[in-house]
């Protein structure tokens, strides 16, 4: 049974790397976890969902403001491309990258638009996390060993 | 974890209980890190603001080996943590940010960073971090003068050095003396760091100035860690340390040098370029750029927090000195201040003004005198070195310097500045002993003599000495010396100048062009605060002088002469 997962869970992961979702840092992650603390990837990855709902939110506050503090809503890009890159949230970084020069252009609309971008590459990339760490636990909980993940493969 | 103690010498386990700060706002990756660091066997601790980052290490003076650190952070840059953390307590600092420009890369640099890692960081990036701790180490032992100093540790932690087998990973390090170290074949990972590691001194103003004044008093020529520490008369000191800090200062007087011969290039607004970066670091911090720009140096850890980081700075390797001085210069071209700011970093004295320290206030505005020290070689008839001619733009004059020396020495108190500054000048009065020779037109720098305000003179005409640049340039001060040294004592100076050999040059020693623009903040306050940087006696300078050959780059060569 717990074969089955496995390989489900390796061809999901493998998935996620073809996309682009996921980079080679999430099998950095993956490489931290011991047993001394086996949650940790589970731990770090609800670390990112917090810091980055919480960056989403500023900076949409921050561009719907009346006079738009373009400098802020750089520094909050910014956070967000800094802890996307940490668990390898690869296409949301791109699009942290990319919306940089709606920025520069101090294109408010342009700023919005691109904001759902970022927002759904965001929220695709969560829900593929979640459903990744919900294969790993049943994988755990029948007994089994996570399979190590390799972003070439 | 490892069996080694973290407070304890960890002899045998290097690198592993290397104990590292981590600081970052971001919470996902200061967890990662924490648990990469941990799997590297390193001692851990975070911090996701900078203030706390500082405060922590504040506290526990001795309790880290190094830092890492995001540059965008929320309450406070991450550069300026970079640079509080080189001056205060000279530790190795990481920087780290998603953004890989190279602007941003050479900025880390400039400001000490001893590296810069871009996220998304991997392991094997944060397992070799400890090169940085030992190399630091290493070249602390090495710079200290005569390898006793090594001699010394390995007596010290001989025991467990040899018993490991451990010592500087077989570096040609002074080890000549290495009494029955012959491990060098053995085991090259290398000593462990932390036994080889003098105690973590605190070079405080106070401490600092001190020190200064015993270089002045011995004379830069003769200077010797040993003779330093006699004079200094402070108990806890040891030799190693006096003669690491020494290397530093040296290390600083050049860079200001350098920092003087670049504000000459800027040409006489000089510092239009550098003070403006040295204007956006704040007080202190700007002189902190500097200093960064020492970062390649030493990182004379200065204990300035305050805005008289100059102090700090001037700790920092020469260089950022001489940086510093350049911004000062062009600092003092603009400003009308008398102060002469001199590099933020010693800024301090532009800051502090009338800082005891840095009495640099060469009113550089005028001029920038300091400049003038530079180009001339030969104080002679120049006027006043100090060269404060505010008409003159000093800075120019440096331009032709090559070298300017860091003025830092003028720094000090350049009250006797009139003397300095007729030093070069000396057109006048003859005293010039060939410029050439030794003679920095600053010598005269009297340090004693309380020039009249002309600090700035007496800063100028420490920064003149030139090295090989004639000072001619400094003659130019002439005019200024007036003007800019307190103007009275101008005739004085030039006496001055003469009868004493330019401390400045001595200060300047570094080898690097005494730049009259004393401009560098650097060893204007630190040294000068309370020492009467002059002290030399003018004899005892002169003769140093000679070997310097004020103004002259053999000046530098000579070695710092520290004032």
């Amino acid at each position: 049974m717990e074969v089955q997962l496995q390989r489900s869970y390796l061809e999901y992961s493998k998935a996620l790397f073809r996309e682009g979702v996921l980079d080679a840092q999430f099998v950095e992650l993956q490489m931290l976890r011991d047993e001394s603390n086996p949650d940790f990837v589970m731990e770090v990855v609800t670390l990112f969902f917090e810091d980055s709902q919480r960056i989403l939110n500023q900076l949409s506050n921050t561009l719907n403001e009346q006079s738009v503090d373009f400098k802020k809503v750089d520094a909050n890009v910014h956070q967000l491309k800094g802890s996307s890159s940490s668990i390898g949230a690869l296409r949301v970084r791109n699009a942290c990258i990319a919306f940089r020069s709606f920025c520069d252009a101090q294109n408010v609309e342009g700023c919005l638009r691109f904001l759902q971008q970022i927002k759904q590459e965001y929220l695709l990339v969560k829900n593929k996390l979640e459903a990744l760490l919900r294969l790993e636990q049943q994988i755990v909980a029948a007994g089994g060993v996570v399979p190590v993940l390799n972003d070439f493969s | 974890m490892d069996s080694c103690g973290f407070s304890s010498p960890r002899t045998e386990c290097f690198p592993a209980g290397l104990r590292v700060l981590v600081v970052d706002d971001d919470p996902t990756w200061l967890k990662i890190l924490e648990k990469m660091l941990k799997k590297c066997n390193y001692e851990v601790t975070t911090c996701n603001l900078a203030r706390e980052a500082l405060d922590l290490l504040r506290e526990r003076k001795d309790g880290f080996d190094i830092v890492i650190s995001d540059v965008n952070m929320p309450d406070m840059d991450g550069f300026k943590l970079l640079e509080h953390v080189g001056l205060e307590m000279d530790l190795p600092v990481i920087m780290m940010s998603v953004d890989g420009e190279t602007s941003r890369v050479m900025k880390g640099v400039q400001h000490g960073a001893c590296d810069y890692l871009l996220k998304p960081i991997r392991m094997k990036e944060l397992r070799n971090i400890w090169q940085h701790v030992f190399r630091k180490r290493i070249h602390e032992v090495r710079d200290i003068e005569g390898h006793e100093s090594l001699d010394e540790m390995m007596l010290r932690s001989g025991a467990d050095l040899l018993d490991d087998g451990f010592f500087f990973g077989g570096d040609p390090v002074p080890g000549k003396k290495r009494k029955d170290v012959d491990h060098r074949s053995d085991d090259r990972v290398g000593g462990d760091p932390s036994s080889l590691k003098k105690a973590r001194v605190v070079w405080t103003v106070e401490l600092h100035q001190k020190f200064v004044k015993a270089v002045n008093l011995i004379g830069f020529e003769k200077v010797g860690p040993k003779k330093i520490l006699d004079l200094m008369g402070v108990p806890w000191l040891t030799r190693e340390n006096v003669a690491s800090h020494l290397q530093k200062y040296r290390l600083y007087l050049s860079r200001l040098q350098k920092e003087n011969e670049l504000r000459t290039t800027l040409g006489g607004t000089m510092h239009s370029d550098l003070s403006p970066k040295d204007a956006a670091a704040g007080p202190g911090n700007a002189s902190l750029q500097t200093l960064a720009t020492k970062s390649s140096k030493q990182n004379i850890s200065v204990h300035h927090d305050d805005p008289r980081n100059c102090e700090g700075i001037a700790k920092a390797s020469p260089t950022p000195m001489a940086e510093a001085k350049a911004a000062e210069i062009s600092d003092l071209a603009k400003s009308s201040t008398s102060s002469i700011s001199f590099d933020r970093p010693f800024v301090q004295s532009s800051d502090a003004k009338s800082e005891p320290t840095i009495q640099v206030q060469y009113s550089w505005s005028a001029g920038a005198p300091p400049l003038q020290f530079k180009p001339e070689q030969k104080p002679q008839a120049r006027a006043p070195p100090v060269g404060f001619k505010q008409e003159q733009k000093p800075p120019l004059r440096f331009k032709k310097e090559q070298h300017q020396k860091p003025l830092f020495v003028a720094e000090h108190r350049f009250d006797h500045t009139p003397v300095a500054m007729h030093h070069r000048t000396d057109n006048k009065t003859s005293d010039k002993p060939s410029p050439a020779a030794t003679d920095p037109p600053y010598s005269k720098a009297k340090r004693g003599q309380p020039s009249k305000a002309t600090k700035v003179e007496s800063t100028a005409a420490l920064f003149c000495i030139q090295p090989e640049s004639p000072f001619t340039d400094c003659h130019t001060i002439d005019p200024i010396p007036s003007s800019i040294w307190s103007t009275k004592t101008s005739q004085s100076f030039e006496q001055n100048l003469y009868d004493e050999p330019w401390h400045i040059n001595a200060l300047l020693g570094t080898g690097s062009a005494l730049a009259c623009d004393y401009t560098s903040p650097y060893p204007p306050n630190p040294y000068l605060g309370t020492i009467d940087p002059f002290c030399f006696n003018g004899q005892e300078l002169i003769t140093e002088v000679t070997s310097l050959k004020f103004p002259l780059d053999p000046v530098i060569d000579e070695g710092l002469y520290i004032a």
